[in-house]
């Protein structure tokens, strides 16, 4: 079996046994980099030599007896805005082009104890403003379905990696969906964690209320595994409230009989296509043919979601990206005479027009004599959509939710409309302002022959009942075993 | 809502930016059509609703007020576009 077509659980299962080496697994999705991504982008650095020292050293420690993790000697792909120590860290972003972070975010850090080895970056819109990747300075990563359509965003490096086997895991974050939509327009397995169950120390924040990190893998178990080695409390993140790491032992067991699943009835009105309306609904009766009772509900106040999310999301956006004057580190304008034209001239020419555009915005709803108007009625609004999921998980054990209300977009078409590729949003920010955990798996294609995915929405600290779920789908239906024709 | 020359300039200014003559112009429209969609919430009746500013309402949390080392000073300089090995440099700030 091609190392490609695994899962990273049987690579490192594999690894564990002596039937495969860290070195051959490592070289194999070296050899699939070079195979794809002139094609995808996917990629906007490979650290070949430092993937194959580490690969050195972990089988050395495996070779020793050391017990590290089940995920011990695999390849791991990061998103560029997530620092690995002295590798180029981008975020797509010009201002960033030169920039290599001195010190590792706790979740490499984790997943190199867990005996992982990073092994390369990933393409991403300019700070994660963007939902296509075509933000990026390195230009869009393609989607290996489709190279005419885009692999989504922002972690379109991400999940494209993943689908064409030249990622055998990738670690992606999820501001606004930005790890659920490309991984159901590239038709992979994520999970979004809980707000505060990861740290965020070491990424570079967009909007650090929403700011969540996120495997993205092949199948639910892989994402599992890789969640429990990222998750558990950080001093160094003030955020991370969780109390000790995911013990996800035995939440695979008893599948999805007794559990009363929510779906909202106006998720599936305008504006949804026919082709994920109906994957949507088939999917709801393969939980039900598992023992799942499945009941229409109405979820309020989701028409105010993206709005009340855009708000918070500039605001905190523009008060992240002050951090960039052109002194600390990052871009400076050559031409600056004064301090003044170090900051707006080294900002001006360094930011992409929709990082301008949300950094403005942020200012506006910032601004006196629009900040009750605007940013604080946002916040308001967020408390009237925690209080709406809330009450929904009473009754329900998750909440099964169309993650796009299409398939993936034409290259160059978001360009043309970007209010309607907000509006898209739409199932995906209620989560993040809520801080809820979701997974995104693949449950059918479209006309096009491209996948189509839905998301399952969990209470807080609630991921184990959805990776359950999620498994239990996978194993009746087979959507996420599908390849990429590439 | 209209977005204007005067209000795109003064945004501009708090957000430490300047728009080329092209970029103001996409500015005005795309920022205006923004806005415009985001005054939904208008609709919604918040009176004396908190504002939520964590998801899960959680508010400072302090460590210990104990001193500890932070990242060299070595270190910390090395991302800078220009520096004299002791302190950040900048053009002169006061004539």
């Amino acid at each position: 079996m091609d190392i490609r077509e695994m899962t990273a659980l049987e690579i490192g299962r594999r690894i564990k046994n002596k039937e495969l080496s860290c070195e051959e697994a490592v070289s194999a999705v070296l050899g699939a980099i070079d195979a794809t991504d002139g094609k995808l982008g996917a990629y906007i650095s490979v650290q070949k030599e430092e993937a194959l020292a580490a690969a050195y050293s972990v089988q050395k420690r495996l070779d020793a007896g050391e017990e590290l993790s089940p995920l011990a000697g695999v390849p791991v792909s990061i998103k560029d805005n997530i620092c690995v120590k002295d590798v180029p860290a981008t975020a797509g972003a010009k201002m960033l082009e030169n920039f290599r972070p001195v010190y590792n975010a706790t979740v490499v850090e984790k997943l190199e104890a867990a005996g992982m080895i990073p092994i390369g970056k990933l393409n991403m819109d300019e700070f994660g403003m963007g939902s296509t990747t075509e933000s990026s300075i390195f230009g869009p990563t393609k989607n290996p379905w489709n190279l005419e359509r885009v692999a989504g965003g922002s972690s379109g490096g991400c999940a494209a990696a993943v689908a064409s086997g030249s990622a055998a895991l990738a670690i992606g974050s999820d501001t606004g969906g930005s790890i659920r939509q490309p991984s159901a327009f590239c038709g992979v397995t994520c999970i979004k964690p809980t707000y505060g169950s990861v740290s965020r120390y070491g990424l570079m924040g967009s909007a650090s209320s929403f700011d969540t990190m996120g495997p993205m893998g092949k199948d639910i178990r892989d994402c599992a595994a890789a969640l429990k080695i990222m998750s558990g409390p950080d001093r160094r993140d003030s955020t991370c409230v969780i109390d000790a790491p995911f013990d996800f032992n035995g939440c695979f067991e008893g599948g999805v009989g007794g559990m009363t699943i929510g779906l909202p009835e106006n998720y599936l009105g305008d504006g949804l296509s026919v082709d994920t309306r109906e994957a949507i609904l088939n999917a709801a009766k393969t939980f039900e043919s598992m023992g799942a009772r499945v009941e229409r509900f109405t979820m309020p106040m989701v028409e105010y979601a993206v709005p009340a999310f855009y708000i918070i999301a500039c605001a905190e956006g523009s008060s992240n990206l002050s951090a960039f004057d052109g002194i600390k580190y990052g871009y400076r304008s050559p031409d600056a005479q004064s301090l003044a034209e170090v900051y707006v001239k080294s900002r001006s020419e360094a930011f992409g027009f929709e990082a301008k555009k949300r950094i403005m915005l942020g200012s506006f709803v910032l601004s006196s004599g629009y900040y009750d108007a605007y940013y604080n009625k946002a916040l308001q609004v967020r408390g009237l959509v925690v209080d709406a999921f809330k009450k929904a998980h009473e009754k329900y054990d998750f909440i099964l939710s169309p993650v796009t209300p299409s398939g993936p977009y034409r290259l160059g078409e978001s360009l043309k409309d970007p209010q309607r590729i907000y509006l898209a949003d739409v199932y995906t920010v209620p989560v993040n302002l809520a801080g809820l955990p979701a997974v995104a798996l693949p449950c059918g294609q479209d006309s096009d022959g491209l996948p189509v995915g839905m998301q399952l929405i969990g209470r807080r600290f609630g991921e184990p009942t959805i990776l359950r779920a999620a498994d239990a789908f996978q194993q009746k239906a087979n959507y996420h075993t599908r390849r990429c024709p590439l | 809502m209209r977005i204007d020359d005067e209000l795109i300039m003064y945004l501009e200014n708090l957000s430490k930016l300047e728009l080329t003559p092209r970029e103001r112009e996409q500015a005005k429209t795309e920022l205006g059509a923004f806005i415009g969609c985001l005054s939904k919430l208008s609709e919604v009746d918040t009176q004396g609703l908190p504002a939520l500013s964590h998801p899960f309402g959680v508010v400072n949390r302090f460590r210990d007020d104990v001193v500890e080392l932070s990242l060299p000073r070595e270190l910390v300089l090395r991302g800078a576009p220009e520096n004299d090995e002791q302190c950040y440099q900048v053009p002169q700030t006061i004539e």
